[in-house]
Order: C-alpha cells, then sequence, then structure tokens
C-alpha cells in the first residue's frame, strides 16, 4: 500500500476553480430568478416583511396528524384557538390560548409571547371546527412563516388518551 | 491493483455530490418559500433573504455536478466545505439565540432540528475534506501516473 501524501502543488488553480463555480453560480442564480428578485426589491403588492410571508400564506398551512404531535412537541408552539372556557376545562400541554373568536382582544399580547420564526400548531374542537384554520391564515398573513394545523384537535389528542392540562389562559 | 480506499474515496465523492445536487434541487424549487426560511434566520436584511435564496441552491447543483461526474473535484470539494462551513456557523448562532426554527438545509419540507443540521453538516464536512485531500491518491489520474510511472518511468 502506497503512503497517503497530500498534494497541495496546484493550489491557485484549486482556489481558481472554486471562484468560477461559486460567480457560475451567483450568475445563473440571478439570471433564472431575475423576476422573483425584482419583484422583492420593489417590494410589489406588499410591505418589505410582509412579502417574506407570501409563500407561506399563499399555500395552505401543513396539517399535522396525532402522531406526529408527540415527535414535535418541545420544538413547536401549540396554539389553543378555542374559546378561554373550553381551554380552561382542558388544553394539549404547553399549549397557548389564542381564542380566534376573540382575536382582537389576545393578539398584541400573543405577539410579544411568540417570536415570527417559531412554528406554530394551531388547534381547535376537531374535524368541523375551522377556527384552527382561520386562526393559522391570520398568523400567516401576521408575517409567520411555519403555522400548521392539527385538524383532529383536542377532541382526538383526548380520545387517544393523552395527558391533558387545565390551567388558566 | 487499485489502491485502498479507491472505491471509498469514490462512493464519499458521489454521496457528497448527491446529497448537494439534491440540496439544490429542493430548494431552487420554489425561491419564495425558501427565502422565507432564509429569513426564519433573522440575520439578513429583506432583499438580502432573497439574493442568498437565488443564489445557493445553483452553487450547490453546480458543487454536486461537479463532484458527480468527477471534474474540478478539488474546487468543488472546496466550496462544498466552505459552505458546510458557513451553516455550521448559522446553526450555531439558533442555538445561542434559541431560535427554533426548521434548519430548510433541504429546501421548505426539511424540519430537521438545528442540532442534527448540525451533525450532519459535520458528516459533510468531514466527507468533502475526504474529498479534496485524497483526490490525487485515490483518483484515475493518481493511478494511471502510478502504473506510467512503474512501466515506463
Amino acid at each position: 500500500m502506497s503512503p497517503l501524501h497530500f498534494d497541495y502543488s496546484n493550489m491557485r488553480q484549486h482556489l481558481l476553480q472554486a471562484v468560477i463555480i461559486v460567480c457560475f453560480g451567483i450568475g445563473i442564480g440571478l439570471m433564472f430568478n431575475y423576476p422573483v428578485l425584482i419583484k422583492a426589491f420593489k417590494g410589489e403588492g406588499s410591505s418589505g416583511e410582509r412579502l417574506l410571508s407570501e409563500p407561506a400564506s399563499m399555500q395552505s398551512p401543513r396539517p399535522v396528524l396525532l402522531e406526529e404531535i408527540a415527535a414535535l412537541q418541545g420544538r413547536v408552539r401549540l396554539i389553543d384557538a378555542r374559546i378561554p372556557e373550553l381551554y380552561v376545562e382542558g388544553h394539549l400541554p404547553g399549549a397557548l390560548s389564542l381564542p380566534y373568536s376573540e382575536i382582537s382582544d389576545h393578539l398584541e399580547s400573543f405577539m410579544t409571547q411568540v417570536t415570527k420564526g417559531e412554528t406554530l400548531v394551531i388547534y381547535c374542537s376537531g374535524y368541523g371546527c375551522p377556527d384552527s384554520f382561520d386562526l393559522a391564515l391570520l398568523l400567516q398573513g401576521e408575517g409567520f412563516i411555519d403555522v400548521r394545523v392539527f385538524e383532529g384537535g383536542f377532541p382526538q389528542w383526548r380520545d387517544a388518551g393523552n395527558p391533558i392540562e387545565t390551567r388558566l389562559p | 491493483m487499485k489502491p485502498r480506499g479507491y472505491y471509498s474515496w469514490h462512493l464519499c465523492r458521489l454521496l457528497l455530490g448527491g446529497v448537494f445536487l439534491y440540496a439544490g434541487l429542493l430548494k431552487g424549487l420554489n425561491i419564495e418559500e425558501f427565502a422565507g426560511q432564509v429569513a426564519a434566520y433573522q440575520l439578513l436584511s429583506y432583499q438580502w433573504n432573497y439574493i442568498v435564496a437565488a443564489i445557493l441552491p445553483f452553487i450547490e447543483l453546480i458543487v454536486g455536478l461537479h463532484l458527480i461526474f468527477n471534474r474540478w473535484v478539488r474546487a468543488a470539494a472546496l466550496v462544498a466545505a466552505g459552505l458546510c462551513s458557513t451553516f455550521l456557523i448559522l446553526l450555531g448562532s439558533l442555538l445561542l439565540r434559541g431560535l427554533e426554527i426548521d434548519c430548510g438545509c433541504f429546501g421548505p419540507q426539511d424540519s430537521s432540528t438545528p442540532l442534527q443540521a448540525i451533525l450532519r453538516n459535520l458528516l459533510l464536512l468531514a466527507m468533502a475534506h475526504f474529498v479534496f485531500h485524497l483526490r490525487n491518491h485515490y483518483s484515475l489520474a493518481s493511478i494511471d501516473a502510478t502504473r506510467n510511472d512503474l512501466f515506463y518511468g
């Protein structure tokens, strides 16, 4: 077996090639995405920060299944979109209360507790309840980037025998 | 006879190239959504998030293609190592700032935690190091040179 040898003889050539690769990538990237960049620089159709939330808001909030909740816990912020009375009766452990029906009263204090980069998982009273979805769209419009909906909601969580937390919002 | 490590070197090169090609493709498919993920790092201004989102996938694609097709491999490995090191710094900053966001390393659907992404980047950095430093030792050119030395030297 021949001994290992590290060859640094053509380093200038390799560095030049690396610079060419990067410049080529920059050139193609700028050319290919020219329309998107122009739109971004103009801030077209929206204010600066709002435009960044558009990709997320243009698509439906991502659904989350019951099985995924356990794996996501601790890494995401759970949001209870039901009325405060139901929240007090029982909610998912660690969930924050943000009742969609009283959103104007709670949104301001909610925005101080949560950063827009956090992943939010919103739930309400199960598949027949539209509040989680509506709240998700509203929060996407507020600039939250990763907003998901647990469509099974509190009933599915409870019926699966998972722990329930009760405390005042 | 091929030197020991010949196949591992090529496997490493192809794997590294494949990962960069895959990552570039996934990010490049939806630039606007990727810009949103860059913004989640809260490091750049609004326009720079878009510029990075527009450029990065293409650099990754080109690096991946060079590695896969075995052309300018050391330069591509150098860029790959540079990218991995930059990603490590960014991911480290996430941990320091306590930001719990998806890393976005493989586009919008990637939900790896910063810690998982750091481990993956360390592995990729090690692979780039291997590909760069042992290029001449395990590549066909080296074998040809050795054979020429033996038979014609």
